[in-house]
C-alpha cells in the first residue's frame, strides 16, 4: 500500500477518534434509553469516518478500493442504526424485534457483500479510476445497479428516522427544550451535508461529507442524551450513593414529572425507571394526587406520612418534598424522598396496644380491688350490725332473765324484812321462795355465759366443745349422733371459733325452725380443709325466700355466718327442700402457717 | 268504805307473783286481776273497771306506754303507774305525756311503792 496522507485525512481521522470517545461515553451511560443503540451508530461512524480517512490517505487505485470496501461496513450500518436509534429513543422499541431487525438489515448486509466482490459483478461500482484533477488524488467512480437500491434505501431509513425524531420534538414539553434542540440540530445535519453534496456546494470536490455529517449529528445526540440531564453533573460517588439507598429518591421537574429515580424508589412504587422517567409523577401514584395541590406554593421541606400497596402488604413511608435549587436560587423541580416506616410503625402499635393492655389490667385490678373494698365494707358493715344484734341479746337476756330474777329475789327479801322485825319468828321454808330466786339467778348467769363464749372452747377445743353442746341436746331428748375424726386435734382458734359459731347457730336454727330433734353432725378433716356438717331430717325451708322472709336476727345469724367462713377462704353451703330436711356444710382451709399437732393442749 | 282495786299488769310471772307479794297486808288495796301484755290490760280494763293499774313498760305484743294511752283515752277514770327497770328520765316523760299517774323502778321498796300507790290515787281522785 501507497500512502499520500492529504489534510482531510486527519479531519476525518479526528472525526473517527471522537466518534470513537461518544462510543466510550454511551458506553459508560448504557442505562439511559437509547445509548447503547447511540453506541452502535456512532460505531458505523468510526468506521466510515477511519475507512474514508484511509481511503484518502491511499496513494494507489488498489489501496483506495480496499479503504472504499472497508468504509462500506460502516456506510451499510449507520442508516439502519440510525432508524433503530430513532425508535428506540421515540419510545418505539416494540418494533425492535429480532425478526424485523434481520429484515432491515438483510438489504445492507447484501450491499457488503456486493461492494466486497464488486470486481465479479460491478454492481456497486461499475468502474473506478484515480482523479488527479483535485487538491488531493480521488477515488473517482461509476455507480452500478446495486449502489442504487442502497442509496434509495440508506435514504429512506434515514428519512423515516428524522420524521420519528421531529414528531417526538413536536410534542415534547418546554423542559427539555435545549435537549430538543440539540436533538433537531442533530438531525437537521446529515440532511444538510447530504444536500451540500448533491448540489455540488461541497468546499472541497470529491470529498463526500456525509461522515462529518453523522460526527455532528452524533455530538448533538450525545449533547441532547446526557448533556442536559440535571443528575449526570452529580459526580459518580453520589450518583452509586443514591443507587445504593435505601430510602426512595425521585427527582421531578417543575410539572412535576419524573425527572430521575433511585432502585428503592422503582421498588416502593413497584414501576421501572425506564417506564417512569418522563411521566407526570400524580400517574404513577394516584392516590398521592392531592399532595401537590395541599402544598402549592408552600416553601421549605413538607413532611407527611403516606403508604403504598394493598391490604396485607401495604406498607408506611415518611414523604419528604423539597425544592430543588440551582445555583442561581433558582427552582428547578422537586426531590421527593421517601422512607420506609412500615417497621417503625409496627413496633409503635405493638407497644400502644401493649400499652393499652396493660392499662386494662390496671383498670380491671382496681376495679377487683374496689369491689373488694366494697365486700370489705360491707363485711364490717355486716360485722358491726351482728355486733349491735348480739349487744342486744345480751341486753335483753339480761332484761329478760337476770334482772326479773334478782328483783323477784329482793322483792321477796325485802318483804321478809318489812314483815320481820328484829325479835320475831322465822317459820321454816320461809325463805325457800327467794333463796330458789338467787340459784335461777346463778344458772341463768352460767348460761349466758356459756352462750356468749363457752370456756370448754378455749379449754378443750372444738371437737370437746361440740360433743358438749350435742350432749346437753342430747340430755333434752334430741336424737343427735355426733361423728368426728379429728381425734385430739386442735385447729387454729379462729378456725375453732368460726366453725364452733356455724355449729351453735345450725342448731338453734334447729331447735326454732326444723320442728325435729334428728339431728347428724360431723366434723370431718380432709386434707388441709376441716368440714363441718349439720344435717337435719326437719321441715326444710326454700333457702333463698328464708334469707329474705327471716327476722333481722336470724337473717343475720346465716349471712355473718357465711361471711365470717369466707373470711378464712372457706365456703359455707345451705341445702334445703321444704319437706326434706336442711343441711349446712362449711369448709374452711387451714391456714399454710399451721402445722398440726403445733398446738399443744396439754400447755393450755 | 270499799278497797282500791288494782290491776297488775306484767309479762313475767315472777314480777306478777312479786308485785303482789309486797301489796299483801294492805286491806284499803285488792288486786282484781293480771294482764300479760297492752292488749290484756285494756280487755281487763274494760271487763274489770279497776282504779289503778300496775303497768310493766316493756312487753312484747303491746307496750306499756302504747297501752296506758289506750286506756287514758278510752277510760280516763282508770289510774296507771307505771313500773320499770329502767332508770330513766325519757320513760318518766313519755309516761306522763300518754297520761300515766306515776313512773317507779321495779326495785323500789315496799314502802315507795305503796307511797306511790296511794300517791297516784290521790292524784286521780283529785283530778
Amino acid at each position: 500500500m501507497h500512502w499520500q496522507v492529504t489534510p482531510y485525512s486527519y479531519l476525518l481521522l479526528v472525526a473517527a477518534a471522537m466518534s470513537a470517545v461518544l462510543v466510550f461515553f454511551a458506553w459508560r451511560r448504557r442505562g439511559t434509553p437509547g445509548a447503547e443503540t447511540f453506541a452502535l451508530l456512532m460505531t458505523g461512524v468510526c468506521i466510515w469516518a477511519a475507512g474514508y480517512a484511509l481511503e484518502l490517505s491511499g496513494a494507489d487505485l488498489p489501496t483506495k478500493i480496499f479503504w472504499a470496501k472497508a468504509e462500506y461496513i460502516g456506510i451499510a450500518t449507520v442508516p439502519v442504526v440510525w432508524l433503530a436509534f430513532a425508535l428506540r429513543y421515540t419510545g418505539r422499541e416494540g418494533h425492535l424485534t429480532p425478526r424485523n431487525l434481520a429484515l432491515l438489515s438483510a438489504l445492507p448486509l447484501i450491499t457488503l457483500l456486493l461492494a466486497w466482490t464488486n470486481e465479479a459483478h460491478g454492481l456497486v461500482w461499475s468502474s473506478t479510476r484515480l482523479s488527479e484533477g483535485g487538491p488531493f488524488p480521488a477515488l473517482e467512480v461509476d455507480h452500478g445497479a446495486w449502489f442504487w437500491v442502497h442509496w434509495s434505501y440508506s435514504y429512506l431509513l434515514l428519512l423515516v428516522g428524522t420524521i420519528l425524531l421531529i414528531s417526538m420534538l413536536t410534542r415534547s414539553p418546554n423542559l427539555y427544550r435545549k435537549q430538543n434542540l440539540a436533538l433537531l440540530l442533530a438531525v437537521a445535519i446529515p440532511w444538510v451535508g447530504n444536500g451540500v453534496y448533491v448540489l455540488g456546494l461541497s468546499p472541497v470536490p470529491n470529498l463526500d461529507l456525509t461522515p462529518f455529517a453523522f460526527l455532528l449529528s452524533g455530538m448533538a445526540i450525545a449533547l441532547s442524551l446526557f448533556g442536559f440531564r440535571l443528575l449526570d453533573v452529580v459526580p459518580v460517588a453520589r450518583a452509586n450513593v443514591l443507587e445504593g439507598m435505601a430510602d426512595g429518591v425521585l427527582v421531578l421537574d417543575l410539572q412535576e414529572r419524573v425527572i430521575d429515580m433511585n432502585p428503592a424508589a422503582e421498588r416502593f412504587l413497584g414501576c421501572s425507571a425506564r417506564k417512569s422517567i418522563g411521566r407526570e409523577f400524580t400517574g404513577l401514584v394516584p392516590n398521592w394526587s392531592g399532595l401537590f395541590e395541599r402544598y402549592h406554593g408552600q416553601a421549605g421541606e413538607i413532611h407527611e406520612e403516606v403508604s403504598l400497596g394493598k391490604e396485607t402488604e401495604r406498607r408506611a413511608y415518611e414523604l419528604t418534598l423539597s425544592p430543588v435549587v440551582d445555583r442561581k436560587g433558582h427552582s428547578r423541580g422537586r426531590l421527593i424522598l421517601l422512607h420506609d416506616i412500615t417497621e417503625r410503625k409496627r413496633v409503635e402499635e405493638e407497644v400502644r396496644q401493649l400499652n393499652a393492655t396493660l392499662e386494662k389490667r390496671v383498670d380491671d385490678r382496681t376495679a377487683q380491688l374496689a369491689d373488694r373494698e366494697r365486700q370489705l365494707e360491707d363485711l364490717v358493715g355486716k360485722l358491726m350490725t351482728a355486733h349491735e344484734e348480739e349487744r342486744r341479746w345480751l341486753a335483753y337476756e339480761m332484761h329478760d332473765s337476770l334482772i326479773q330474777l334478782v328483783i323477784a329475789a329482793q322483792r321477796y327479801i325485802q318483804t321478809f324484812a318489812d314483815t320481820h322485825p328484829p325479835g320475831s319468828k322465822v317459820r321454816h321454808g320461809e325463805l325457800d321462795r327467794p333463796l330458789e330466786l338467787v340459784r335461777q339467778t346463778v344458772q341463768e348467769g352460767r348460761r349466758l355465759v356459756k352462750g356468749l363464749r363457752p370456756t370448754t372452747l378455749d379449754d378443750f377445743g372444738l371437737v370437746i366443745a361440740v360433743r358438749q353442746r350435742v350432749e346437753e341436746l342430747q340430755n333434752e331428748g334430741w336424737e343427735i349422733s355426733y361423728e368426728e375424726t379429728l381425734g385430739g386435734e386442735r385447729l387454729p382458734p379462729e378456725v375453732e371459733i368460726t366453725l364452733f359459731r356455724v355449729a351453735q347457730e345450725a342448731l338453734n336454727n334447729v331447735q326454732k325452725h326444723a320442728r325435729t330433734t334428728a339431728v347428724c353432725v360431723a366434723l370431718t378433716q380432709r386434707g388441709r380443709r376441716v368440714r363441718l356438717e349439720i344435717r337435719d331430717e326437719g321441715r326444710g325451708f326454700d333457702p333463698s325466700a328464708a334469707l329474705a322472709e327471716q327476722g333481722p336476727v336470724e337473717r343475720l345469724g346465716l349471712s355473718t355466718m357465711r361471711e365470717r367462713v369466707v373470711l378464712l377462704g372457706g365456703e359455707l353451703e345451705i341445702r334445703s327442700i321444704p319437706g326434706a330436711g336442711t343441711s349446712i356444710v362449711a369448709e374452711v382451709p387451714l391456714p399454710a402457717t399451721f402445722e398440726a399437732g403445733g398446738t399443744d393442749r396439754e400447755g393450755r | 268504805m270499799s278497797p282500791t282495786r288494782l290491776l297488775i299488769v306484767d309479762d313475767h310471772d315472777l314480777m306478777r307473783e312479786s308485785t303482789q307479794l309486797m301489796l299483801e297486808g294492805e286491806p284499803d288495796l285488792e288486786v282484781v286481776g293480771e294482764a300479760v301484755n297492752g292488749h290484756h290490760a285494756l280487755e281487763l280494763c274494760r271487763q274489770l273497771r279497776p282504779d289503778l293499774v300496775l303497768m310493766d313498760v316493756r312487753m312484747p305484743e303491746m307496750d306499756g306506754l302504747t297501752a296506758t294511752r289506750a286506756i287514758k283515752e278510752e277510760l280516763p277514770g282508770i289510774s296507771v303507774l307505771l313500773l320499770s327497770v329502767y332508770e330513766s328520765d325519757d320513760y318518766r316523760w313519755e309516761g306522763a305525756s300518754v297520761g300515766a299517774a306515776g313512773y317507779i323502778l321495779k326495785d323500789a321498796s315496799r314502802q315507795q311503792l305503796l307511797e306511790a300507790v296511794r300517791k297516784a290515787l290521790s292524784q286521780s281522785g283529785e283530778g
